[in-house]
């Protein structure tokens, strides 16, 4: 049905888009905002015609299998002499982050209409960004995967800094050495896999080696998991989080949440899990724990914030524990439900951002307490927000809710000695959602209205589109998520059978 | 004897257009420089020619002190390359006077002859005298700016320290002469065999000495005193060949001495050097980041990248060899673009300082590109070549089991971050510097040649590992 090679065509385009923004005159700025749109939309637009094609009822890796599973396949030798081959394929997990990120960076493409200072630079850097985050999730070597993921890094570091708020500089070096960290973890797992693995940064082909030898196992999981976990970002690897987010412009924010944290939980379903399944096994309970830390903890901090946009960015911390929760269930309720979760969460996220940059751009304040009575003089305004804090709470009907519910329902089903109590923990963090949540719509649209805030105009057309697509989101996932769950079934019941059948060996002989 | 001179061409080549050079420059005052410059690269394009023609057959030539193989070629053309670079970009900086150039031309000339030489023996005696060739010709050309204080300084210190470590080495090398009785590499490798156990204490400090005496060479901690004030005083262009060609002839010295004779001490040297790499990643990284001088701070970097090549010599295995020549390959260019900016910014400013940076990416956006992509791969980032040369390295460093090593050396990528993003900060981030930057299209040649290799061979890297592993097979011959 397709027959070019989408998968090259949707992570190249925006970088063909930079080029060409790259040889427009700077003062040209209108036209590099076109151009950066356009490439974006055909970005977005070939994600749809990927999601037309997808077979959902091919499961995604299996063990021993090399070509089990994964669609749209291309594998071309690359740096043959060092057994690393340009292979890149999607499944069911990487189809809804293959979409979560084109969409995200359309809106974000959107929202950045307004960036007046160094035009030509800021969407060179973005349309790059978005080739480094499509190259992550649809890479299958890991060596590719790597360098994906650090030439994502480089645009945001300039991204961050460039156009930030006050402390930018701090925010973007914090955020890249941050990460950088990370990278390393997991550059030397992929080495240390590459000589064990004979020789080659193919997943499929590394996966064939599948069990590891326990005591090599067991440190490159961790190492491996402690990378991805700085970019989830789990405690206590996330005070990079708040600073960036806080500091980076609206659509950088919306970037950083919407995409870049599904990047950690990504990295650990797709590499941690199909190639130590066992480790990741016994690790259930050790993960169940930081996830309760994260949603708890997160909660308690937003909580706490008078800052619009902090308040958002530890609310992310909190959503992020109930993936890691849904992921350490291994049942099929948890899976469906982190993965889900972190689609929703993207999209609910990226909401939430907009709207602080929206009401930023107006008042160029985001300290909640300034405000009262919003809704009055911003009618829609109050009503997109209203959608998006009680997706954020999980109001029943709206996104969040299904996918926080599949997690919570995993962990009551799962064969995790005592993962229940994990649920019970992480359920008492909704009631600190809902308290922070209800707190922020309250200090922002409800009372009195400010009188210095009178004069703020609604939302205009452009805000009204970059939100619409959201909002529409959110609804559907929240009363029809079928067509989402029936995406990443066979991908998920693939990879639980994965991780529980050598599990059930590893069990019985343990000690 | 039957003299095979065709063999040694491109070193004879040189050695005569750098007399000629000289000859016509005391001859012909009124001349202006520029012309003596262009001969001198011209004859530089001419030996690589010749290198290119010579390849690398294999043979022990004059006595079996030197050899011409593909290692030998390889390092030829890295030599040539490095000097070509230099004296383009040496015409257009300002604070070289212009009446000493003509001299200045033809010392680097020498001095690539030297390192070539170096490259090629396989005799110890023969390594001393290219050796010294090269280190008392550099003492001379980082003093060249005679009216600058730190230039003199910085030479006077290079020379006293250089003169001990030489002493030192020399030193090594008769205690192991005393106890073999020779000085050719592969009779060497099988007399150290053949040592009596009582003797392997003697042996042991010999090998400890002799790296000492290298470990200066190539600035590795604690020997590394002398790089900064050196680096910081020396015409900024030959700061640049400073920081690639010496090392890379020391190091080229270095992996077929260490490989072939003292193949059967490795236990001993790859002990040391692992401290020492360790060491001097770490002090370099560290040290860099209090820099205020852009000079002093590439002089800190280059230091920890010294730290970073030798990890490849101490794996001493096959991925080790070719992954050396590589890195030092996309070293030569990594260091060359950033010298690029650091010779505008001084042309423009008068300083060496950070702050002279500030803006740079508004003020002049290619030039502030191209020193964004040579950190990037200096720190060892994807898609740049650098990432694959430490990639290489370390691989082979994990590969013969130096665990501690790869994990030194990656953290140490990290620390890195800080100072080279430290002015990528003030190029980018900060108020533009209010004075406008001279654009010269030699500079911008440079720079975008050094930017597409580093950039070319860090995304399709095959053919040139290819390439590498071809040169490199010749180091044990």
């Amino acid at each position: 049905m397709i027959d070019f090679p989408i998968l090259t065509w949707i992570t190249f385009v925006p970088l063909i888009g930079a080029a060409l923004v790259l040889l427009i005159p700077r003062t040209r700025e209108a036209l590099i905002k076109w151009v950066s749109l356009v490439f974006t939309a055909i970005h977005f637009g070939l994600a749809i015609l990927l999601l037309t094609a997808f077979n959902p009822d091919i499961g995604g890796m299996k063990l021993g299998a090399i070509h089990s599973g994964m669609q749209f396949v291309e594998r071309v030798p690359w740096i043959p002499n060092l057994g690393i081959s340009y292979h890149v394929g999607v499944d069911g997990l990487s189809i809804l982050m293959v979409l979560l990120s084109s969409l995200i960076s359309l809106i974000a493409i959107i929202s950045s209409w307004t960036v007046s200072d160094r035009v030509k630079e800021y969407f060179f850097l973005f349309l790059t960004l978005e080739t480094g985050m499509m190259g992550v999730f649809v890479s299958l070597d890991l060596f590719l995967f790597f360098i994906f993921w650090e030439v994502m890094l480089i645009p945001m570091y300039f991204l961050i800094g460039m156009w930030g708020g006050p402390r930018r500089k701090y925010a973007a070096i914090k955020f890249f050495l941050y990460t950088l960290i990370g990278s390393i973890f997991m550059l030397v797992c992929f080495i240390a896999l590459y000589l064990v693995g004979g020789n080659t940064f193919d997943l499929l082909e590394l996966m064939q080696h599948v069990p590891y030898p326990f005591y090599f196992a067991l440190p490159v999981f961790i190492a491996l998991f402690i990378g991805f976990a700085i970019k989830i970002p789990l405690w206590p690897f996330h005070t990079w989080l708040p600073d960036a987010h806080v500091e980076a412009s609206t659509a950088i924010s919306v970037i950083l949440a919407g995409v870049l944290l599904k990047m950690g939980t990504y990295g650990i379903l797709r590499i941690c899990y199909p190639l130590f399944p066992d480790i990741a096994v016994m690790a259930a309970i050790p993960m169940a724990i930081m996830a309760v830390v994260n949603i708890i903890y997160g909660a308690f901090l937003a909580l706490n914030q008078t800052d619009f946009k902090k308040l958002v960015a530890y609310s992310s911390i909190s959503h992020m524990g109930i993936v890691l929760l849904g992921m350490a269930t291994f049942t099929d309720h948890g899976f469906h439900g982190a993965l889900l979760q972190m689609f929703n969460h993207g999209t609910v996220t990226a909401m939430l951002f907009l709207l602080a940059g929206v009401i930023y751009d107006r008042a160029h304040t985001r300290d909640m307490n300034l405000f009262g009575g919003l809704g009055v003089n911003m009618p829609k305004y109050n009503g997109v927000m209203a959608v998006a804090a009680f997706a954020a709470l999980g109001i029943p009907g709206l996104s969040i809710f299904v996918g926080e519910f599949l997690s919570f329902l995993g962990a009551f089903e799962s064969p995790i000695p005592n993962m229940l109590w994990f649920a019970v923990l992480a359920t008492t963090g909704m009631v600190i959602t809902t308290g922070y949540i209800v707190w922020l719509l309250q200090r922002i649209y409800y009372g009195t209205l400010n009188p210095r805030w009178a004069g703020l105009p609604d939302l205009d057309t452009r805000e009204i589109l970059m939100l619409t697509p959201l909002v529409l989101v959110a609804f559907f996932l929240g009363v029809y998520p079928g067509p989402a769950l029936d995406l990443m079934s066979a991908t998920m019941n693939g990879l639980l059978e994965m991780t529980m059948q050598p599990a059930a060996i590893q069990m019985t002989t343990l000690p | 004897m039957n003299i095979n001179y065709s063999l040694i061409a491109p070193e004879l080549i040189i050695a005569f257009v750098g007399s000629l050079v000289l000859c016509l420059d005391f001859t012909f005052k009124q001349t202006p420089k520029w012309v003596w410059s262009w001969i001198s690269i011209a004859g530089l394009g001419v030996a690589f020619g010749a290198t290119l023609w010579v390849g690398g057959p294999g043979e022990l030539m004059l006595g079996k002190v030197i050899v011409v193989d593909s290692y030998t070629a390889f390092f030829r053309g890295l030599f040539i390359l490095t000097a070509i670079l230099t004296l383009i970009i040496t015409d257009l900086y300002k604070d070289l006077p212009e009446n000493v150039k003509g001299e200045y031309y033809c010392l680097v000339l020498y001095v690539t002859v030297g390192m070539m030489f170096m490259a090629a023996s396989t005799d110890l005696v023969t390594l001393i005298v290219s050796l010294e060739l090269v280190s008392i010709l550099c003492y001379v050309v980082v003093g060249f700016m005679r009216r600058d204080t730190r230039s003199v300084e910085g030479s006077l210190k290079y020379f006293v320290l250089g003169a001990v470590a030489s002493g030192i080495m020399f030193y090594g090398i008769s205690i192991l002469y005393g106890l073999t009785g020779t000085f050719q590499f592969h009779t060497l490798a099988e007399r150290i065999a053949a040592i009596p156990p009582e003797n392997e204490l003697a042996l042991l400090f010999a090998v400890v000495v002799i790296l000492a005496g290298f470990g200066f060479k190539i600035s590795l901690v604690p020997f590394h005193m002398w790089t900064p004030d050196s680096y910081q005083g020396a015409p900024t262009p030959f700061t640049a060949f400073l920081s690639i060609a010496p090392k890379a002839a020391a190091l080229a010295a270095m992996l077929r001495f260490f490989w072939v004779s003292l193949a059967g001490t490795a236990e001993i040297w790859q002990g040391v050097l692992t401290v020492l790499a360790i060491l001097t990643m770490t002090v370099g990284n560290l040290v860099a980041i209090t820099q205020t001088d852009v000079k002093r701070m590439m002089a800190y970097s280059s230091i920890s990248q010294a730290g970073y090549i030798i990890v490849g010599l101490i794996a001493f295995n096959e991925m080790g060899q070719y992954g050396t020549l590589f890195y030092l390959l996309a070293y030569l260019f990594m260091n060359m673009a950033v010298f690029i900016v650091v010779i505008t910014i001084s042309n423009a400013v008068g300083s060496d300082q950070i702050s002279g940076y500030a803006g740079l990416g508004k003020r002049a956006p290619f030039l502030a590109a191209t020193m964004v992509v040579a950190f990037l791969a200096l720190i060892g980032l994807p898609p740049t070549a650098g990432f694959v040369a430490k990639f290489l390295v370390f691989t082979a460093a994990f590969k013969a089991g130096y665990l501690s090593l790869v994990i030194a050396g990656l953290l140490n990528s990290v620390i890195s971050v800080y100072y080279y993003f430290n002015v990528v900060r003030h190029m980018y981030l900060e108020e533009p510097h209010p004075t406008p930057v001279m654009k010269s299209p030699s500079l911008y040649f440079v720079g975008a040649v050094s930017t597409a290799v580093v950039l070319l061979f860090g995304i399709f890297p095959y053919q040139l590992i290819e390439w590498c592993k071809t040169w490199a097979t010749a180091v044990i011959f």
